[in-house]
């Protein structure tokens, strides 16, 4: 039992005071998750490196070995050095994080380009596309999720209701490939030896949306459900409240906290479903990089695409914890519930 | 409105025929899903009337409620019969026909007032959106003007602060009073009042009631009173309608209807309430003192100068402030007290689930010291705990006998054969039906469901029973019958009771010695006859005031 | 991966608050029969399971060996979903290669369930710093997206198609780890537990006979949806050739094999990927119903 149970209703001190300390408290309360934040995308550095660690062999000790290659043991010293090769593995790990944390995230071991470099070659395709396909999957959950409860029950609703399961269920690949023979192929409104244009892009980006979509739909939709069964709602009814005007004003902010975080969650899905559908539209992006270092045994091109995704998240859910306070004045001024 | 309606008895929107009541209902039938819940039920209320529709849970009481505001929902719970509102046959009516008729004439005041506003949203956003309704007030300014007034007439002078407010920062109270003045914005000529009191303090609640009471005699008001509470409805209803699995049993004035009631259901209903008779366990308690007299050996339970402080970051509650009080061998002692009054951590001191900052508790003589682990256990066997809520202190995927015989092993009390004996025993100490006792407590009542627990607590054949407001979420014929359990048992097997209600009237019926204890302190002690005689303290006074029951008993019983 | 918000949601039915007594009666009395789409999809999975234990049983042609002259046939009666580029009926492929399909996913399950429902109950259970500890690692691998995170360890481990089922699993961990801690810390605050206590059980009795069994269910159900997530991370996998190399003929492998095709023999993509998404969609179809049996 909690001693704010035993209290009588919260007394008033001074509002400026209570101002003040919310500030104060919610300062506090960011401060430390950003913290928090850092140091887990710092372990999963940590992590990945020496997961890839384990990687047998990789494509320096091959070439090197390579009697055709004819490189002298001077040389072989001198090459397994530049990459940090020769050192044990906490060394190397030590060594590429305190550089990584300075930015800079090594060579490629199969092309000898700047990490860094090939990065940013590639991360403005991967942005086009994940923006895009959060956008589009934003618009669908929320037409799903307001049409289930505006339409009038039975055959549309249930329909409507059942539409995420089928999204969800559906592999994007199967999505992407009949989005191509279709619009592409068979409709022609855009060309697959353009990947980048902006048809392929919409149509590489629905790939990519309508899964995520399901997900943020069916969250969205079991929060509005919820807030319609609690007591302000009916009693909002009672009010003369039209029904519509309920689900907007009442239900949708409540609805909205559960919906939030989903989206941020969702991000890992986009990065991630991002490799399939960069590789079935051709698309030049990091998922591309990544499949290529994976095919490579490119162990610093796929670390830095990897922790890069991971940045991403984090960061991302970072900032809608920060913003939780104001959706929910309950949040505020109190200390983080989690 | 509209010209498609045929109804005969239909008279200008907003208007009232003449004679006609404000709300009358004839022959109502509601089914959820195939099973039909309510029954042919006919009531009629007047303009200032309040009509109380009185009834146990499951007995469709706010089914109707919600049936006559039109909150069911049409496709899942089909609600046939005649419905009549100022005269005019609503029931054939279209949603869009409907409308109009909510929040301006037929006004909700809710349950739970902390789940009935919005959470997200100030008071002042929910109050102008309510204000907006109001036909005619189209300004801001008007609608501000409205809403303060309004919330004045409530009793919440402090507007600004109030509508500044979100709802969690407010108390239950005062949520009440903003829900009711939100019900009165448009001017409604009926209030659907569905038990509007039963989540809040028995001294909020005689306010809130006074409100009620005030509105119908000023504005005309009509009220329809949805309640569990008899006695309640003594008091404040003009006329009753008692209601059982969906049908009356019995209505009329509500003198006439307690002076004789007619139906065996509300003899039993009300033979039940406890404010109306103080002496229903007096048979049960005379055999006790005939068998076991007091005698003048040590106190089974002693606790003095408890003292327990709850810090948090920013304040401190004192939630017990030297709190002393003793229970004689096979006597009941009550801990009586609002929410709040440190009566539920005295319990649990002295259970040894909390920790004292000063002050001692003994049973039987032997100290309780929450540190000492073996010790505890050895208490237990002595002193056991039956909890508020039966709905949550049975795990739900265990048998009812192996609940009860939980404690017998876990103490490796004799052997096996043993134990399948001493669990038969207590579940027929609380007289559960046998069939019952290999089904899980999902299939189980509320009753039954206590029944088990208490059964669990006895199984070991403690000295005393710490009872945790053990029928504050049962039905008044259903706390009876736990009550009666709990006495006879009392006098059978001599066990020592710490009883912990904030329901006067039950403390009254049940125990031999109280406290009154309020935000840690104790307000008043001693026997359960003298204080309710003699009431020395103001607040002692106001709480015996606040319970329906006792102004109920003025009505010849 | 956010599995637990996939529970699809029925219609919200906040229904009469019918007396606990009657309403149990019922439902002892007569046990309603499932909806039809719930017996569908148990329908589906079962010949799924046949396909697994007995492909030979139930198809005519051989998976590995083609017939050259009838190549690309569409599909029809001799071939009821056609042919590859090398004659081989595409049928008899997705039956032969269900069982190396399911085998996967269920290994990817059972990785999760395992690992974290551990992590979580003693997370959960224990508190203080091994929760703390438990809690910063279970935060690391959610923090991977999860598909990166299988292709990393699939990279790490090798590529077949037991590796990738082992990645997904590992991937699925810290989905399941989170939902057994906020389980076990909700039940650890339930009233029961404290009853317990007060008569005498032993911390032990209290974890594995009253914790565990309460924490488990909601668990069990996000196997069975995981179960279908797996087979799509897994059929993913195998799509851009991180599993069994050809001619095995896992679901994955098949669509991206049918890809070059996909012009003139769409149903080279079609067949399976439609096969994938129906087992998949009957398997959270039954792992909603199931849920929303547990909250009935």
């Amino acid at each position: 039992m909690s001693a704010a149970a035993l209290s009588p209703a919260p007394a008033a001190p001074t509002r400026r005071d209570a101002t003040a300390r919310t500030a104060r408290r919610y300062g506090t309360f960011a401060l430390r998750r950003t913290g928090q934040a850092l140091l887990v995308v710092l372990l999963a550095y940590v992590l990945v490196f020496l997961v890839l660690a384990a990687i047998p062999g990789d494509p320096i000790s091959a070439q090197l070995e390579n009697p055709q290659a004819g490189y002298t043991e001077e040389e072989k010293a001198q090459i397994r050095a530049f990459h940090g090769l020769d050192r044990p593995v906490l060394i190397q790990l030590l060594l590429a994080l305190s550089q990584a944390v300075t930015g800079q995230l090594g060579t490629s071991l199969a092309t000898s380009q700047p990490v860094t470099a090939m990065l940013a070659a590639a991360i403005p395709s991967t942005l086009a596309l994940a923006l895009t396909a959060l956008l589009l999957a934003l618009a669908i959950a929320a037409v799903l999720g307001l049409a289930s409860r505006l339409l009038p029950t039975g055959r549309a609703g249930a329909l409507i209701r059942s539409l995420p399961a089928v999204f969800l269920s559906t592999p994007n690949f199967l999505i992407g490939l009949v989005l191509i023979q279709v619009l592409a192929v068979q409709a022609g409104l855009f060309s697959i030896v353009e990947p980048e244009s902006i048809g392929a892009t919409l149509a590489a980006a629905l790939t990519l949306a309508i899964p995520v979509s399901a997900q943020i739909a069916q969250v969205f939709i079991t929060a509005l459900d919820e807030a319609a069964g609690q007591d302000f709602a009916e009693v909002a009814l009672a009010r003369g409240l039209p029904p519509a005007q309920v689900v907007l004003r009442h239900l949708l902010r409540p609805s909205l906290l559960p919906t939030v975080t989903i989206v941020g969650l969702v991000l890992g899905e986009v990065l991630g479903g991002s490799l399939i559908t960069e590789a079935i539209f051709g698309r030049a992006g990091v998922g591309t990089l990544v499949q290529k270092a994976v095919a490579a045994q490119d162990v610093p091109v796929l670390l830095a695409a990897v922790v890069l995704s991971a940045l991403v998240f984090v960061l991302v859910n970072l900032v809608i914890d920060l913003f939780y306070p104001l959706l929910d004045p309950r949040l505020r001024g109190t200390e983080e519930t989690r | 409105m509209s010209s498609t309606s045929t109804s005969e008895t239909r008279t200008p929107d907003g208007g009232s025929a003449p004679n006609a009541p404000l709300l009358q209902v004839e022959n109502l039938h509601v089914a959820y899903g195939a099973t039909e819940v309510v029954h042919g039920v006919s009531f009629a209320v007047g303009a200032g009337r309040s009509l109380a529709l009185i009834g146990e849970s499951g007995s469709g009481k706010s089914t109707i409620a919600r049936a006559v505001l039109r909150l069911l929902g049409t496709k899942d719970a089909p609600v046939t019969g005649t419905i009549r509102v100022q005269g005019r046959d609503v029931s054939a009516l279209r949603e869009r026909e409907f409308l109009p008729l909510r929040g301006r004439v037929l006004g909700l005041v809710p349950q739970d007032p902390g789940a009935s506003l919005n959470p997200v949203r100030s008071i002042g956003a929910q109050a102008l959106e309510a204000a907006a309704l109001v036909p005619g007030a189209h300004r801001r300014e008007e609608r501000e003007a409205l809403v303060t007034r309004a919330l004045e007439r409530v009793g919440l002078p402090e507007t600004e602060r109030i509508l500044a407010a979100f709802p969690h920062q407010l108390s239950g109270g005062q949520l009440q009073r903003v829900l009711i003045a939100l019900a009165l914005l448009p001017g409604p000529r009926l209030l659907v009042a569905d038990e509007p009191t039963s989540a809040l303090d028995a001294t909020v609640q005689k306010q809130i009631l006074d409100l009620l009471d005030e509105l119908r005699a000023e504005l005309g008001i009509g009220i329809l009173l949805i309640t569990h509470d008899l006695s309640l409805a003594a008091a404040r209803a003009d006329e009753v309608v008692v209601l059982q699995d969906g049908r009356v049993q019995e209505a009329g004035p509500t003198a006439s209807v307690f002076a004789a009631p007619r139906s065996p259901y509300t003899r039993a209903l009300q033979a039940d309430v406890p404010g109306l008779h103080p002496d229903r366990f007096a048979p049960q308690r005379e055999e006790r003192d005939v068998r076991r007299p007091l005698t003048g050996a040590a106190s089974q339970v002693v606790a003095s100068q408890i003292t327990r402080t709850f810090r948090t970051r920013d304040r401190e509650v004192q939630a017990l402030k030297g709190v002393s009080f003793e229970i004689p061998r096979g006597r009941t002692h009550a801990l009586v007290g609002e929410s709040g009054s440190g009566k539920s951590t005295a319990a649990r001191a002295l259970l040894g689930l909390e920790q004292l900052d000063a002050g001692q508790l003994t049973v039987g003589g032997r100290a309780v010291d929450p540190s000492d682990r073996a010790g505890l256990r050895e208490l237990r066997r002595e002193l056991q705990l039956v909890h508020q809520n039966p709905f949550t202190s049975l795990d739900p995927r265990w048998s009812v006998e192996r609940i009860v015989a939980e404690g017998l092993n876990a103490y490796r009390v004799g052997d096996r054969r043993e134990r399948a004996e001493r669990t038969a025993w207590a579940l027929e100490a609380v007289q559960l039906p046998e069939e019952l006792h290999r089904r899980r407590p999902g299939v189980l009542s509320g009753g039954q469901r206590q029944r088990v627990a208490i059964a669990r607590a006895l199984a070991l054949r403690p000295e005393v029973l710490v009872l945790d407001e053990p029928t504050s979420a049962l039905d008044v014929t259903v706390q009876a019958g736990i009550l009666e359990v709990l006495a006879s048992l009392q006098a059978e097997l001599g066990l020592t009771y710490l009883f912990i209600s904030h329901d006067l009237g039950v403390v009254r019926q049940f125990a031999d010695t109280l406290t009154v204890l309020r935000g840690g302190e104790v307000v008043e002690s001693g026997t359960v006859a003298e204080v309710f005689a003699a009431p020395r303290e103001e607040y002692t006074r106001r709480l015996l005031a606040s319970i329906p029951a006792r102004e109920g008993a003025e009505v010849p019983a | 991966m956010t599995t637990s918000a996939l529970i699809s949601p029925g219609p919200a039915a906040p229904g009469p608050a019918a007396p606990p007594v009657e309403a149990s009666r019922l439902r002892v009395a007569r046990r309603p029969l499932p909806p039809a789409g719930v017996l569908l999809s148990l329908a589906v999975l079962v010949v799924v399971l046949a396909w697994s234990l007995a492909p030979g049983l139930l198809t005519r042609h051989d998976p590995a060996i083609g017939i050259p002259d009838e190549k690309f046939t569409a599909p029809g009666w001799e071939h009821w979903l056609g042919t590859d580029h090398l004659g081989r009926d595409l049928l008899a492929r997705i039956v032969h290669g269900s069982a190396s399909s399911m085998t996967s996913a269920l290994i990817a399950v059972g990785i999760g369930v395992v690992l974290g429902g551990l992590l979580g109950l003693l997370g959960g259970y224990l508190g203080g710093w091994v929760d703390s500890v438990i809690s910063r690692v279970v935060e690391v691998l959610l923090a991977i997206p999860g598909f990166l995170l299988a292709v990393v360890v699939v990279t790490a481990l090798g590529f077949d198609t037991r590796n990738a089922a082992i990645a997904t699993g590992i991937s699925a961990v810290a989905v399941f780890a989170r939902l057994m801690r906020a389980e076990v810390l909700r039940v650890r605050t339930s009233v029961f537990l404290e009853a317990a206590r007060l008569v005498g059980a032993s911390p032990t009795t209290v974890l594995l006979r009253h914790v565990l069994p309460n924490a488990l269910r909601p668990v069990l159900s996000l196997a069975i949806l995981q179960f279908g997530i797996a087979i799509l991370v897994i059929a993913g996998l195998a799509f851009l050739g991180y599993g069994d190399p050809p001619p095995a003929s896992d679901w994955g492998l098949l669509v991206s094999d049918g890809r070059e095709h996909l012009l003139h023999a769409p149903w080279l993509v079609i067949a399976p990927g439609v096969v994938i998404a129906v087992v998949v969609l009957s398997v959270s179809r039954l792992s909603s119903w199931l849920d929303q049996g547990r909250n009935r």
